[in-house]
């Protein structure tokens, strides 16, 4: 199991198969060497706290666009097919249902990615299918998807490992594939999830680390930075919360969603080639 | 869908008229439908409730199930009967929406689907010593299913499941607001659901407190 060393100012280029060219503001967490011990279980909150996102493109080949973003352990994959054929049904005659693209999400979990649940299997569920259509609704705002009529973007996201925040880490990494995919965007979309045990009271960040226990509550808040408006928001409750218990979790959620937001915006200017990056709109 | 068939000149009159704060039936913006409840309409059931707002028709049917191992008399291997422990195992209410009156396609599946995660999650708080199945049927559509939904459910939970279980507390129900433009409307009607852009539906129990909340629609807020 990987454990977490504790998160140096330099960046030490243990990890052979990544590109360790550093960035700057953004640490990348090193991988562990054999025979090291693992690191003592009570790191501090703030260690948690500053856990970073790998974000990495251009994965699958076959594919117009793809992302993978890793975020402590929770590892995601996302590949965009599109735009292709759309899918015709007899109601789809109207002239305004053809004048935008059709987003379609599909969203699975593979069988060996869950901690608590065992081998999942290979139809997708309702936890599954719940997420796909919150993917959806999250990311259709920020698609341009009037640019493209009659066409369909099929978005198709595999969760490798989910140790917590794992819807929030779709969404980043479904909107890194749809950047990769050179779709048109208004904005990025980033979300973050807070989550509380039951008979606590503070909010905590969830990080993919496998703490999330099942019996808290949750709330799941994707956000468009430079728009300043919520693209989607979940909670899931384990006990009855005041309104303003559910505001006050959003509020806290909205800063680690700019952060991400920002590394992400990074990450993909950086990929630029050099020359290109002099004539980009900032 | 009926509304799927709306062009867009009647599109743009329900959007022009609740900016407005007009609808087209007439209803102040938050105002709901008038809502019809039934009980106990099915012998078979342990409850059941029946719901009509508008023309949004929701028949709820509620059972309990006996827990199968809980008298089931085993043969041990020295010769003696040993009776198998009723464990206090606690099941999550199990939740069935049947959308199969409007049709087979892939937009019915789509409501059915969606609606079954958003009373799941509903009822997640909400745990019951025997399996608790509650089977929803929509029999007629006209916008608001989740709202019609979660009344008639709520109703037939209070009738089936006993008095200690719910703390002489009501069940949550839903209420879901659309936002047109720059207005909100609560209980849309079909035709308005297909102009609004996102929606924000909220789970509340009888004290104020939320159980449920999550945003819909191909629109940010």
């Amino acid at each position: 199991r990987n454990s977490q060393l504790p998160i140096s100012d330099h960046v030490m280029p243990l990890d052979r198969y990544r590109n360790t060219a550093l960035v700057d503001g953004i640490d990348v967490r090193a991988l562990p060497l054999a025979g090291d011990s693992p690191a003592p279980a009570s790191q501090g909150k703030q260690q948690q706290q500053q856990q970073q996102h790998w974000f990495q493109r251009r994965l699958v080949q076959d594919t117009v666009g793809s992302g993978y973003v890793e975020f402590g352990d929770t590892k995601v994959l996302c590949s965009v097919h599109g735009p292709i054929e759309p899918k015709r049904s007899v109601l789809t005659d109207a002239g305004a249902e053809q004048s935008r693209a059709q987003l379609q999400v599909y969203y699975k979990l593979a069988p060996f990615a869950s901690h608590q649940a065992g081998r999942v299997s290979y139809l997708p569920d309702e936890t599954e299918r719940r997420a796909a259509s919150f993917l959806q609704d999250t990311l259709a705002p920020s698609l341009r998807l009037d640019r493209l009529p009659k066409s369909r973007i099929e978005l198709h996201c595999l969760v490798l490992e989910d140790a917590g925040c794992c819807l929030a880490t779709a969404v980043n990494c479904a909107c890194l594939a749809l950047v990769d995919a050179g779709l048109e965007m208004y904005d990025l979309v980033t979300a973050a999830t807070v989550c509380r045990p039951v008979g606590a009271t503070d909010w905590q960040l969830e990080v993919g680390d496998g703490s999330n226990s099942c019996g808290s509550s949750s709330v799941t808040l994707a956000y468009m930075r430079s728009l300043r408006q919520v693209a989607g928001m979940l909670v899931e409750a384990a006990e009855p919360l005041q309104p303003r218990v559910v505001s006050a979790a959003c509020r806290i959620c909205e800063d680690p969603c700019k952060m991400t937001h920002s590394s992400l915006r990074q990450f993909l200017l950086d990929c630029l080639p050099a020359d290109d990056r002099t004539a980009k709109i900032a | 869908l009926l509304a799927q068939l709306l062009s867009e000149p009647e599109r743009q009159y329900i959007f022009d008229s609740v900016q407005d704060a007009v609808r087209i039936d007439g209803r102040q913006c938050l105002a709901y439908r008038q809502a019809a409840l039934r009980l106990d309409l099915l012998c078979y059931a342990t409850a059941s409730a029946q719901v009509s707002l508008g023309e949004t028709d929701v028949l709820v049917s509620v059972r309990e199930e006996d827990n199968p191992g809980a008298t089931a008399q085993q043969q041990g291997s020295t010769g003696s009967v040993a009776v198998q422990q009723q464990q206090a195992v606690s099941h999550p209410v199990s939740v069935w929406v049947d959308c199969s009156c409007l049709g087979s396609g892939p937009e019915q599946q789509q409501l059915a689907d969606e609606a079954q995660a958003h009373l799941s999650s509903l009822y997640r708080c909400l745990r019951t010593p025997t399996p608790v199945f509650v089977d929803i049927l929509l029999l007629g559509y006209d916008g608001n299913l989740l709202d019609a939904a979660s009344i008639a459910a709520s109703a037939a939970l209070m009738r089936a499941l006993p008095a200690s279980l719910l703390s002489a507390q009501a069940l949550p129900l839903f209420a879901t607001v659309h936002r047109i433009g720059s207005q909100q409307i609560v209980d849309a009607n079909q035709l308005e659901e297909s102009c609004s852009m996102a929606r924000v539906t909220v789970g509340v129990d009888s004290n104020g407190r939320l159980v449920a909340c999550q945003t819909c629609g191909e629109g940010s807020l």
